[in-house]
């Protein structure tokens, strides 16, 4: 089955969904949100002229251009699916991508263990912690450490914070950081991608970096071994968390 | 309380000007006759001390290029700061960097800028006529640098440095 196919049928639901719902708004918020609306502000880059003066402006036509857009939209709700139709098939393809890569991950670090003792002795703790076998086999196939993190705001490439296993690469992480901008940007343009695809992860060695980004920031995590899905996970949430608590400072940071 | 900043500067300017060589002259003190020409982007860091202000310099060295079309403006975005640099000895190279000003200020009106005609110490080679120069002093300030002696380089990284953390300080000092 094939991504495409996949999406039609979500998209299909959108005209019955939308007019029940009570508004528009609310579930374009829910569905999109990983590429939401403020993307769309930061999307010229670096213009920093006149932005206090846009937003007041902004803030006092607000209202109005609200209930211009709910009226349109509820008049006609096939503008929303086309324009939530792209969005929302890339959407769909990248969570059952990772969804998808997630499983793997916790399926091959699983099936490494079938003829191990420890499988055995995983049974005897799951019975005697009363807790499920599954959960145990959870617990214990983590196959990684996460050695280094870095925040690193994506538009100027500076590094925001870093948090490493030991002090000695810490150095060198300003530096790290302007680059896997450069080549986040690079790949980017080279591969003629948009703006929320992005790199998500390379490797070398034994090493994989793992690299989240939202319009504001980029989060990159080296990672020793296979990166489970629970690290995966833990990033998106911490991703999602920042971009939600400190849009604003992100918008206005400047070193 | 000294105050920490970090800020992220480019070099903007045709090929063999000497933008590579002139960021390795300010960060580790070298000067090479070697032109390896740089591909994609070089990224250097130095930290300046200006008044109770350290500022952490992130140096985006970018390729040369003559045709503003091929400039990844994707390295440029977030900069605080654009140091162009023209080869004294190629007058063309001057012009389009004229050029490379006009249209980044399209993009970005709002950055500071300084221009630094470089190889200073070419005396014999000098190819700028003073009324091009004239017309280039109109639009932005000039220092005339030199890789190779060093002459304005450290004082051209620290000025640019000043204007991007103090971008509405006005400047009284005479250039060149
Ligand atoms: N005499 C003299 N030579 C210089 C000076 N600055 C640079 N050069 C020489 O000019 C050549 C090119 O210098 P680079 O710094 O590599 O030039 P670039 O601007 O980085 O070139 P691209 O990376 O191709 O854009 C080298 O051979 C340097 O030695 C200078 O001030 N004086
Ligand atoms: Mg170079």
């Amino acid at each position: 089955m094939s991504a495409t196919d996949l999406q039609q049928p979500a998209v299909a639901s959108l005209p019955k969904r939308l007019p029940n719902s009570g508004g528009v708004p609310t579930y374009v918020a829910t569905s999109v949100k990983p590429i939401s609306l403020p993307q769309v502000a930061s999307a010229d880059g670096g213009r920093k002229l006149g932005k206090a003066s846009d937003r007041e402006l902004g803030n006092a036509l607000k209202p109005a251009i609200e209930q211009v857009v709910l009226d349109t939209l509820r008049e006609n709700p096939k503008i929303v699916i086309d324009i939530v139709y792209p969005v929302l098939g890339r959407v769909i393809r990248k969570s059952i991508t990772s969804a998808l890569q997630s499983l793997v991950a916790s399926v091959e670090s699983q099936a490494a263990d079938v003829f191990s003792l420890k499988r055995l002795k995983w049974r005897w703790q799951a019975f005697t912690s009363q807790r499920s076998y599954a959960e145990i086999v959870l617990a214990n196939s983590v196959v990684c450490s996460v050695d280094e993190v870095l925040l690193i705001h994506r538009e100027t490439g500076l590094l925001l914070v870093h948090a490493s296993r030991d002090s000695e690469h810490a150095r060198d992480a300003d530096l790290v950081s302007s680059m896997l901008t450069a080549i986040e940007d690079f790949a980017r343009d080279s591969f003629d991608l948009d703006a929320d695809d992005s790199l998500s992860s390379f490797s070398m060695g034994g090493q994989t970096v793992l690299i989240r980004t939202s319009p504001m920031m980029l989060i990159a995590a080296a990672v020793a071994g296979n990166p489970t899905s629970k690290v995966n996970d833990m990033l998106d949430e911490v991703m999602e968390t920042l971009h939600s608590n400190y849009h604003d400072a992100l918008a206005n940071f400047c070193g | 309380m000294t105050k920490k900043l970090k800020k992220k500067l480019c070099l903007i300017g045709s090929f063999g000007v000497g933008k590579t060589i002139l960021v390795s002259k300010y960060v580790k003190g070298i000067f090479s006759e070697k032109y390896l020409s740089t591909v994609g982007v070089m990224i250097s860091q130095k930290t300046v001390e200006i008044g109770d202000c350290e500022v952490l310099l992130m140096v985006w060295d970018l390729a040369g290029e003559d045709d503003f079309q091929g400039l990844r403006l994707s390295f440029i975005k977030g900069a605080s700061g654009v140091l162009f640099v023209a080869d004294g000895t190629r007058a063309e190279t001057l012009r389009l960097t004229q050029q490379h000003m006009e249209r980044l200020g399209e993009f970005y009106s709002d950055i500071p800028t300084l221009l630094l005609l470089n190889k200073a110490d070419l005396q014999d080679q000098w190819d700028i006529a003073e009324a091009h120069l004239d017309e280039v002093r109109g639009k932005v300030k000039v220092f005339r640098t030199s890789a190779k002696t060093g002459e304005n380089v450290e004082e051209a990284f620290v000025r640019i440095t000043e204007m991007m953390i103090a971008p509405d300080e006005p400047t009284t000092e005479a250039f060149l």
